[in-house]
């Protein structure tokens, strides 16, 4: 079992590993810019977990039901993932408005620092890419996990890592599209 | 609603967590900045620790769900193989994380410097042996009072990985200086 763990693991991983080097390297070039905008610098990681998130509740959540027969090779859209689906896109919307007000109240008590057209602008642009993502990540988990399952590989050792890294990538792109409409 | 409510309660936990360790991060960066190119290590580093958690999180609640495992901290097969997989992953993802980092940040900035790869190596020793426990703990403790690890554990392993991996590579850094 140890060897079949890292066996289905460790290609995933590494392929993991470049694409976040990727983001390290878009993180390094737009440095200067986060670090001036500091209500981006504060909820960049937390942006970023929320996404990372939503991808690991995904796959998680898929391979149990995969594994407890709930849905199988040939019925994947069942209802269980589409209130699934349902679930992840209204705690989304929840958990984003959470995002934006408590970091604006932990800069404000902090930095006393408070630009309303800032916020807004960073609320709508990330709430409309945490949901474009979670579409993303649910159809990469449909279609990337069957096919694993298929080869006779294990979903959980797979989908998280790539789906991990690929939400890491996006919200690096996000902000560097928040940088361009938000920067004076 | 018991799905949504746990799902809810675990996110609004992890974004208070995130936005904490982003203050962490924010006000501590000139540490990290002291050896160059560290930043870019940085997000496949807390990438890699959620990964490799995450992955093991979710086999732990398969196993469970399945009856694979049993949700107590004894000596199993199921669990003691997913422990040594996943230590042997981290050496291996912490290595190649380091040279990578090094690699890229010789090809595209000119600057040569085997420190990332030694701070690679250390953060990951270092997170691993808190998160480990933790994560299989948690995941045991979730499936025995009756909530779903599923939705659980991903927000609390990318929370405490933020706050653990950032920390670690701090301590590692000032090791390494």
């Amino acid at each position: 079992m140890i060897l079949k763990i890292i066996r289905e693991s460790y290609k995933v991983l590494i392929i993991s590993a470049i694409l976040s080097i990727f983001g390290g390297i878009s993180l390094r070039s737009i440095k200067s810019s986060i670090f001036t905008i500091i209500p981006l610098l504060i909820i960049f990681p937390a942006l970023n977990d929320l996404i990372g998130d939503f991808s690991t509740i995904i796959s998680s959540k898929f391979t149990t039901y995969l594994y407890l027969g709930k849905i199988n090779e040939k019925k994947i859209w069942t209802k269980e993932m589409k209130k699934l689906l349902k679930l992840i896109l209204y705690v989304s919307f929840f958990s984003t408005i959470y995002l934006i007000i408590f970091s604006i109240i932990v800069l404000y008590f902090n930095k006393k620092i408070f630009e309303l057209n800032i916020w807004i602008k960073i609320f709508f642009i990330s709430f409309l890419t945490v949901i474009f993502l979670i579409l993303i990540l649910f159809l990469i988990s449909l279609n990337l996990g069957i096919y694993v399952y298929k080869k006779g590989m294990d979903p959980d050792n797979f989908l998280i890592p790539i789906s991990t890294a690929i939400a890491d990538f996006f919200t690096l792109l996000l902000f560097a599209v928040l940088i361009i409409i938000i920067k004076p | 609603m018991k799905e949504f409510s746990q799902i809810l309660f675990a996110e609004i936990i992890s974004v208070t967590g995130g936005i904490l360790a982003g203050f962490i991060l924010a006000f501590n960066i000139a540490y990290l900045e002291i050896i160059p190119g560290l930043l870019i290590l940085i997000p496949g580093f807390l990438g890699m620790l959620g990964g490799i958690f995450g992955s093991l999180s979710s086999r732990l609640s398969s196993g469970l769900n399945l009856g694979s495992i049993e949700a107590k901290l004894k000596p199993q097969p199921f669990l003691n193989s997913n422990i040594i997989a996943t230590l042997i992953l981290i050496t291996i993802i912490s290595i190649f994380l380091g040279l990578l980092g090094m690699l890229v940040n010789f090809i595209i900035f000119k600057v040569f410097n085997l420190s990332i790869l030694f701070i690679s190596i250390l953060g990951m020793l270092i997170s691993s042996g808190i998160e480990l426990p933790l994560v299989i703990l948690t995941t045991f403790w979730l499936f025995n009072h009756n909530l779903d690890p599923d939705n659980i554990m991903g927000p609390y392993i990318t929370t405490l990985g933020d706050f653990v991996g950032i920390l670690s590579l701090l301590i590692a850094t000032l090791v390494v200086l």
